[in-house]
């Protein structure tokens, strides 16, 4: 059963975080189409975000084929499964949005990346349950918008049960806030960003 | 906005931002603009500028006068900082030769992806077209093989061809038309032509001043990011000549003195001076004889550096001795852009023999040059020396060299006919028995 706790946690954060570093990369990687064709911007990090959503499709329905080799019973609650997985990649496309802004002018951003996102990935319930952190540490919880996802995620396929509505609210609220933001920014520094890749 | 004007732009200008580095940037973010941090360098300043259908415009300007930025804007790959563009229809950029062009497809699949890139509809490219664009690109078989292993020559020719095809209202060519051999420039040319006939507008920018004279109903002359002159090729041209010149005529401090103290009793030198094409930079020689000024006029008596192909161009030398010099002799140099020594002669060539030179004379000698050469841009040195004593007529002692003097330009229009020989220079051909 931890197996599949741990993977179904694991495939939608690593895609999402695939999907949030690659959109980071995503401008200064695509340079020579921006300096010199009229391309809107956000293109390329939908394109990043568009191939991390293909491939975790099929990881999730991999997953599925091998529960079933785990003896974990199928549920008509699975349908919903697609619903905080996509949401989870409008969050992760806003946040390689604002992080790709970012680091045409700051290129050490991008470098930096990986490991601001290695403390991330400790400090989510991913590898453990939630319930094994101190108490403060269960409270701060709230303020971590992977975690929501993730969690749904787990209610949904291991569970079989409808996440609870303060979930959901989380989960819609940062995967509209994220990238509207994101895009307002962009907007507000297009010219500025083809200046300087 | 009038019935047939196709491109408006008014006060358009381009600021970019400069900082010492990065982390100015974000210090001034976070201060929310109550501090700057940054200089302001403006690449472009209040251009307007109205283009009508069918129309040719060329754009020239020395290297840093925002050119390519102005086509950038354009083209949309940048946005400008201040004014408007407005422009109606289908725009093509050959900023964007080859941009899209994927290494592993063939050339065809390639056409038809960047197609769809540049934002053609999918049925856009036809097999009609196809056809005439591997024809155009003259590629042979190559067409169907991945463009990875093409040769830079094929790539390029393939993405113009591609290009020439895809019928935009406004073209948009920047450096472009120094692709291939001469006979696929040629082929370009008479494309461009006939595209121009069909009521295409283009816009363009070259150091070619050739290309752009021939082919531009307009040229608009860009001087550090300001429009100093919009109007007739022939005149912008001329302009841009004067840029250079008088950038790079200015004399150094010692120079000035010895020019001022050089007494007026050469009338001319006067009015030589401001148009004198010597520029300092790379110069030897003993001394005892000097090239204070010289400048080369055409047949009309104009100052220029230009010259069609056949033309006369006459090389006016003043010069002064601060020795007794025997047996003066004055020559000219010519190199091409490849560094090839062209034509080089001077006065004892000719067998002429100039009367010796008194110390502190001052004297002017011009000659005519016919330009029998090819087209193109050269660079001259102008010497004057004096024979040595020993008896090797070709040596000599040089007193003063100018060398990298011009660009001289050769210019032909290949659109209109036949030129009278192919090659660096013309031979005396005739035609014995027909």
């Amino acid at each position: 059963m931890f197996a599949l706790y741990l993977c179904s946690g694991f495939l939608a954060w690593s895609a999402a975080i695939e999907c949030a570093t690659n959109g980071a990369n995503a401008f200064t990687q695509n340079a020579i189409y921006l300096k010199k064709l009229p391309i809107p911007e956000q293109v390329f990090v939908a394109k990043e975000a568009a191939t991390g959503t293909y491939s975790l499709i099929i990881s999730f329905i991999l997953l599925i084929i091998v529960s079933m080799f785990f003896s974990h019973s199928p549920s008509w609650v699975w349908l919903l499964l697609p619903l905080p997985l996509i949401l989870f990649q409008c969050f992760s496309f806003g946040l390689g949005m604002f992080l790709g802004v970012l680091n045409v002018f700051f290129r050490d951003v991008g470098h930096s990346l990986p490991i601001v996102f290695q403390v991330w990935f400790w400090s989510t319930p991913i590898v453990y349950p939630l319930t094994i952190l101190p108490d403060f540490m269960q409270s701060l919880v709230v303020l971590n918008p992977a975690y929501p996802f993730i969690s749904a995620v787990r209610e949904i396929f291991l569970y079989h049960r409808f996440p609870a509505s303060d979930i959901w609210i989380a989960m819609i609220s940062w995967s509209l806030l994220l990238p509207l933001v994101a895009y307002l920014i962009l907007r507000r520094l297009r010219p500025e960003i083809r200046d300087c890749l | 906005m009038s019935q047939d004007t196709i491109v408006k732009i008014q006060g358009l200008g381009k600021k970019f931002k400069l900082y010492n580095n990065p982390q100015d940037r974000l210090k001034e973010w976070l201060s929310l603009g109550f501090k700057t941090k940054h200089t302001e360098f403006w690449a472009l300043k209040d251009i307007s500028l109205e283009v009508k259908k069918g129309e040719c415009f060329g754009i020239i300007g020395e290297n840093g006068a925002g050119k390519s930025t102005l086509l950038k804007i354009l083209t949309g790959a940048l946005w400008p900082s201040t004014g408007s563009i407005k422009m109606e229809g289908r725009v093509l950029s050959l900023l964007e030769l080859g941009t899209g062009f994927n290494p592993e497809l063939t050339g065809k699949q390639n056409v038809l992806s960047s197609a769809s890139l540049l934002g053609f509809p999918d049925d856009y490219i036809t097999e009609e077209k196809l056809n005439l664009i591997q024809e155009f690109a003259d590629i042979g078989e190559f067409f169907d093989q991945p463009i990875r292993i093409y040769s830079s020559g094929m790539h390029v020719r393939l993405a113009f061809s591609m290009f020439m095809f895809m019928e935009p209202e406004i073209f948009i060519i920047d450096e472009a038309l120094s692709v291939g051999d001469i006979f696929f420039s040629q082929k370009c040319f008479k494309k461009i032509h006939e595209l121009k006939n069909n009521g295409v507008t283009f816009i363009f920018v070259s150091h070619d001043l050739n290309a752009v004279k021939n082919l531009s109903n307009r040229i608009m002359l860009l001087n550090h990011g300001i429009c100093t002159f919009e109007g007739k090729p022939e005149e912008a041209v001329a302009r841009y000549h004067a840029i250079r010149n008088e950038k790079k005529s200015l004399p150094s401090k010692n120079e000035t003195n010895e020019e001022t103290q050089f007494s007026n009793s050469i009338t001319a030198l006067e009015e030589a001076l401001p148009h004198s094409v010597l520029n300092g930079k790379d110069r030897h020689g003993n001394g005892e004889m000097k090239i204070i000024a010289a400048r080369v006029t055409n047949k009309e008596g104009d100052n220029t550096l230009s010259a069609s192909m056949m033309d006369e161009l006459k090389f006016h030398l003043y010069f002064k001795a601060y020795k007794k010099i025997k047996d003066p002799n004055f020559g000219i140099i010519i190199h091409d852009k490849l560094g090839n020594l062209v034509f080089s002669c001077n006065t004892q060539n000719l067998r002429a023999s100039i009367p010796d030179m008194e110390a502190e004379e001052e004297r002017r000698v011009a000659f005519n040059l016919k330009m029998t050469i090819g087209p193109g841009e050269y660079t001259f040195a102008l010497v004057c020396g004096q024979s040595t004593e020993d008896l090797d007529l070709n040596r000599g002692i040089t007193c003063d060299r100018h060398n990298s003097l011009g660009p001289l330009i050769v210019l032909f229009d290949y659109s209109k006919a036949v030129p009278l020989f192919y090659g660096i220079a013309q031979l005396p051909m005739e035609i014995m028995d027909a």
